[in-house]
């Protein structure tokens, strides 16, 4: 039998926490969770996210689920759809954000489906050093970008179709102004807060503008730039989840996207939580 | 500049493909090669298989381009399309497989096609001793079977190629011919066609649901999205592997199937 995420001690949290960090992420296989059950190992981790959309279930609001599936009546059961999803983390369009880590639980599997994890912290750590030094310089500025990791169908698209602003998927905003943010840009090297290594922070749909040293600069290049630095095939980790896998990311030392859906009764559960109940 | 595996000794070598046989593969970034370089490469390990069909370069003839790309006649430039491939390894249908490690080198990129490996010997060694003994003593008859790992059309030279084999009857668990520590289950399960406790037939249908459960396992299992440049060495008796659809028909890989009769 699997060892059980359940059953953990407080001093085997700690050590999983320790790996997410190091590795970026980390797999078990074989669990068996409720999603009450999944919410209960998110908040053994730290403070987790709520929301109230149509993709989190009314007991569980901590949980999205992630799925292409359709309900009869045409209606989605999930978020992110059946089609690719370019390069992302959790909260990619804001400038700060707590919940930096991001569980997913797969109920449902589809062995054609992969997610592409790329590590962001050891990309920066084997840069030349004249290359750390310029993008420590370099600050970004990110903010909601529509289509930006996946086409939301125009029958959901506020912008495009007024009339219809309740779409499932369209009334989900990201960005500054949604979350009220007070700064308007970030480095684009951070330092991560419990083992303080230094990542790149390549959001890349949302970059929408950049700065060295308070110079702004052409922000589509730098754009280019990192896309050719950060995402290649040493830096990357590839996962085709089985039910019963539970995978978690840390989404400052990684990014990650998905290959297309083939089968839409895949289902995951995710979570996004920060580490405060863990002790480093 | 990342270290290039062309550039290994012979006893540099010999360490690589005791690795590749355990684990059932390993995955090299970055490397370049020319075809003819990597034909050379190859051949370090042994003797490559030449079969001179049509995707077989004829100045390489020991590559086999793996691409779902047409000409403009709309004929195939290689094998295995570009639709879904289940669960195979090299000669499956074959009685005599002697060409056991494939090298799959990325020429062109599709960042959502994801080859899939499973390591055959891992779930092998996990089981108690009578659960091991009752697999050793099952033979299994094989025969290449279209519509299961993909699908080819009749008038396809590929499935005059797959289809030439008269098929197979082996145990179910083999000894692997070099490193004979490794014991592993042969379970190309598409092929199956019957198969035997002792001389006793038995029905195959829960025998491959049981080795199907026992053996997918996402744990025993590598993911992997090719990148310009990446090697790919598989055993194909230590592992099995799949592919999702292809969507980029571009992709382009460079196959070599080979022995080991030089490291050993």
């Amino acid at each position: 039998m699997t060892s059980q995420i359940l059953d953990y001690s407080d001093e085997e949290f700690n050590q999983l926490a320790k790996t997410i960090v190091s590795q970026g992420y980390a797999v078990l296989h074989e669990q068996n969770l409720t999603q009450r059950q999944l919410v209960e190992v998110s908040k053994r981790f730290g403070n987790t996210e709520a929301y109230e959309f149509f993709m989190n279930p009314v007991d569980n609001r901590e949980i999205s689920i992630v799925s292409g599936q359709l309900t009869e009546d045409g209606k989605r059961i999930g978020m992110f759809g059946d089609t690719e999803l370019q390069w992302h983390a959790n909260g990619s369009a804001r400038h700060s954000f707590d919940e930096i880590v991001v569980s997913l639980y797969c109920v449902e599997e589809c062995v054609d489906t992969v997610l592409s994890i790329c590590s962001q912290v050891d990309c920066f750590a084997e840069l030349p050093e004249h290359t750390k030094k310029r993008y420590r310089e370099i600050e970004i500025q990110l903010d909601h970008v529509h289509d930006a990791i996946y086409k939301i169908s125009t029958e959901e698209n506020p912008t495009e179709n007024p009339d219809n602003i309740d779409g499932p998927e369209g009334e989900i905003e990201t960005g500054s102004k949604f979350y009220k943010e007070a700064i308007d840009r970030r480095p684009l090297v951070g330092k991560h807060p419990h083992d303080g290594r230094e990542y790149l922070y390549f959001m890349v749909p949302f970059i929408v503008g950049a700065l060295q040293n308070g110079e702004r600069i052409n922000h589509e290049a730098l754009y280019d730039e990192l896309w050719e630095t950060l995402f290649r095939s040493k830096y990357m980790f590839h996962h085709v989840f089985r039910r019963g896998d539970l995978l978690f990311m840390d989404q400052l030392h990684t990014i990650h996207r998905r290959s297309p859906v083939q089968n839409l009764e895949r289902q995951l559960w995710r979570t996004a939580f920060d580490y405060a109940n863990i002790q480093f | 500049m990342t270290t290039q595996i062309s550039s290994f000794s012979k006893w540099h070598l010999g360490l690589e493909a005791l690795k590749i046989q355990s684990k059932g593969h390993v995955i090299w970034y970055n490397q370049q090669f020319t075809a003819e370089e990597y034909v050379a490469f190859m051949k370090r390990f042994g003797e490559c298989e030449t079969p001179d069909l049509f995707m077989n370069p004829k100045e390489t003839p020991e590559i086999f381009l793996v691409t779902g790309k047409k000409d403009e006649e709309g004929k195939k430039l290689g094998m295995f399309g570009d639709t879904e491939l289940g669960w195979h390894s090299n000669g499956n249908s074959r009685h005599n497989v002697s060409h056991i490690l494939i090298g799959l080198y990325c020429v062109e990129e599709d960042e959502n096609t994801c080859l899939s490996i499973c390591n055959t010997s891992i779930p092998f060694a996990y089981l108690d001793n009578e659960t091991k003994d009752y697999y050793r003593n099952i033979t299994i008859k094989l025969k290449f079977k279209n519509d299961t790992i993909y699908h080819l059309d009749e008038g396809d030279p590929e499935l005059e190629f797959m289809s030439a084999n008269k098929g197979s009857i082996r145990k179910l668990v083999g000894i692997h011919p070099v490193n004979s520590k490794i014991e592993y289950f042969y379970f190309p399960y598409h092929f199956i066609e019957r198969a035997w406790y002792k001389k006793k037939q038995i029905d195959i249908n829960p025998l491959i649901q049981e080795l199907k459960s026992l053996i997918f396992k996402s744990e025993y299992m590598t993911h992997h999205i090719f990148k310009k440049g990446d090697l790919v060495l598989m055993d194909q008796f230590t592992s099995l592997h799949r592919r999702t659809p292809v969507y980029d028909t571009n992709r382009l890989l460079w196959r070599i199937a080979s022995d080991y009769r030089n490291i050993v």
